[in-house]
């Protein structure tokens, strides 16, 4: 606790599990919640009741073709979808991975538009869900050693960058958010400017699942639209080991 | 009815999904995929989005079956929980056209012969439709928008026409009477 009742808390705690907190508030209980293990444990009793509502709702039967679709889909070893491309070949691959692309670029696109109209709702959302947190650690010259966390459910794509403290780069440059995969390969999670205190909010949506990424950095690169890949130094970052959660 | 399974519990069928066994998720899927895609649907109102949540939960859990930790609590829950979170999201990425007037179901869903029911510890559940079903309509009324609906807690009470610290003060009262009830349930 720091300075705030428990009763306070309580009332955050409940509107935050559900994800009903205005951004500003959901991150002053995410921020707590990183300090304070008592706020965590009835968060967590908090979200298993949350759970069991979800059987006070009408029993319907799904289509009896889904159960097909979920165990093909998690067929042993490599994806269907790997398996398919493999097998229709290199020119059926290639045409594939272009469709990938314009779909990938369209979507991304609306879901932008989307994310703009509702993005101090998905904030509280995205720290709802957010089961993991680390310190992202300021390491360009003149840097505080942290300049904030990111927060991201694991079990989906979507993160929250809160940072502070950050200056603002010089004239024509922005700073830029890169996810790192495990064989070393940086993917653009976006670009930024902090406001006039140095803080950002930034809501990542990574084009995968947060297991297949193992850190973040953020560089500074030329704006308005950054770099398709990082140019500049370095200057915050964080890593992470998913390993404890391996697959056996 | 106390809830007994009739097989391996769920923390042996997570267990079994690390060591890629298919058999694991099909047990779990025949569990639980009627409740995920029942509050999927009561969500998004959408059959087809209703089963690709489902769908895509199901394979999600095959594929990182270790983001279940049995430490922060019993698996039916943290499924359910990710089931709503997921059609919450595709609620308000797809409209702003939010789900009113969906209301929790206290009476038909506890019959003695519905199997998932005996897998979903059938006393913890019936503890809380109890606990729902004494809720005045007021604190039930803001907790069902809360639940299913999208919408903020100023937007609830906007809609609603009242303060915003009626609503926040319904909100935790309702939840705080039904987790009360959850732990009594657990020790009795």
């Amino acid at each position: 606790m720091t300075g705030r009742s428990l009763t306070d808390h309580d009332v955050d705690l409940e509107a935050y599990a559900l994800g009903l907190l205005d951004p500003e508030e959901a991150v002053v209980v995410a921020q707590h919640l990183e300090a304070c293990a008592l706020c965590r444990n009835e968060l967590h009793r908090i979200e298993e009741t949350l759970g069991w509502l979800g059987t006070a709702v009408r029993p319907v039967e799904p289509s009896p073709t889904l159960r097909n679709r979920v165990l093909v889909e998690a067929d042993p070893g490599d994806r269907r979808r790997w398996r398919l491309a493999w097998a229709w070949g290199g020119l059926a691959a290639a045409a594939l991975l272009l469709l990938g692309v314009l779909l990938l670029a369209v979507t991304r696109l609306e879901r932008r538009l989307d994310e703009f109209a509702s993005q101090q709702e998905r904030i509280a959302a995205v720290l709802a869900r957010a089961d993991w947190s680390t310190v992202v650690q300021g390491e360009g010259a003149g840097f505080p050693p942290e300049v904030g966390r990111i927060y991201v459910d694991r079990g989906g794509r979507d993160g929250l960058l809160v940072l502070g403290g950050l200056e603002r780069p010089e004239a024509g440059r922005v700073y830029q958010v890169w996810l790192l995969r495990a064989d070393g390969s940086r993917v653009d999670a976006g670009v930024f400017l902090p406001d006039r205190a140095g803080s950002a909010l930034l809501l990542i949506e990574a084009p995968d699942d947060w297991t297949r990424y193992r850190g973040m950095g953020i560089t500074v690169e030329p704006g308005p639209q950054g770099s398709t890949e990082p140019t500049g130094q370095r200057v915050a970052g964080c890593s992470w080991d998913w390993s404890a959660w391996g697959r056996s | 009815m106390k809830g007994e399974t009739t097989g391996p519990s769920d923390l042996e069928l997570v267990a079994r999904l690390r060591s890629r066994d298919r058999a694991a998720l099909e047990a779990l899927y025949d569990r639980y995929a009627r409740r995920v895609y029942s509050l999927a649907l009561s969500i998004v109102r959408d059959q087809q989005a209703a089963e690709d949540i489902t769908q895509e939960l199901f394979i999600h859990l095959w594929q990182f079956p270790h983001l279940y930790e049995p430490e922060r609590g019993a698996f039916a829950p943290w499924l359910l929980r990710s089931a709503r979170n997921r059609a919450i999201d595709i609620l308000r990425r797809r409209s702003r056209d939010y789900q009113v007037g969906v209301r929790f179901d206290t009476m038909s869903a506890l019959a003695q012969d519905d199997p998932d029911d005996l897998v979903l510890r059938a006393d913890v559940a019936a503890g809380l439709r109890r606990a729902l079903a004494e809720l005045d309509s007021g604190l039930r009324e803001v907790l069902e928008l809360a639940y299913f609906s999208g919408l903020t807690q100023r937007e609830i009470a906007e809609r609603l026409g009242l303060p915003l610290g009626t609503v926040k003060t319904r909100v935790r009262t309702a939840l705080r009477r039904l987790a009360e009830a959850l732990a009594g349930d657990r020790e009795s």
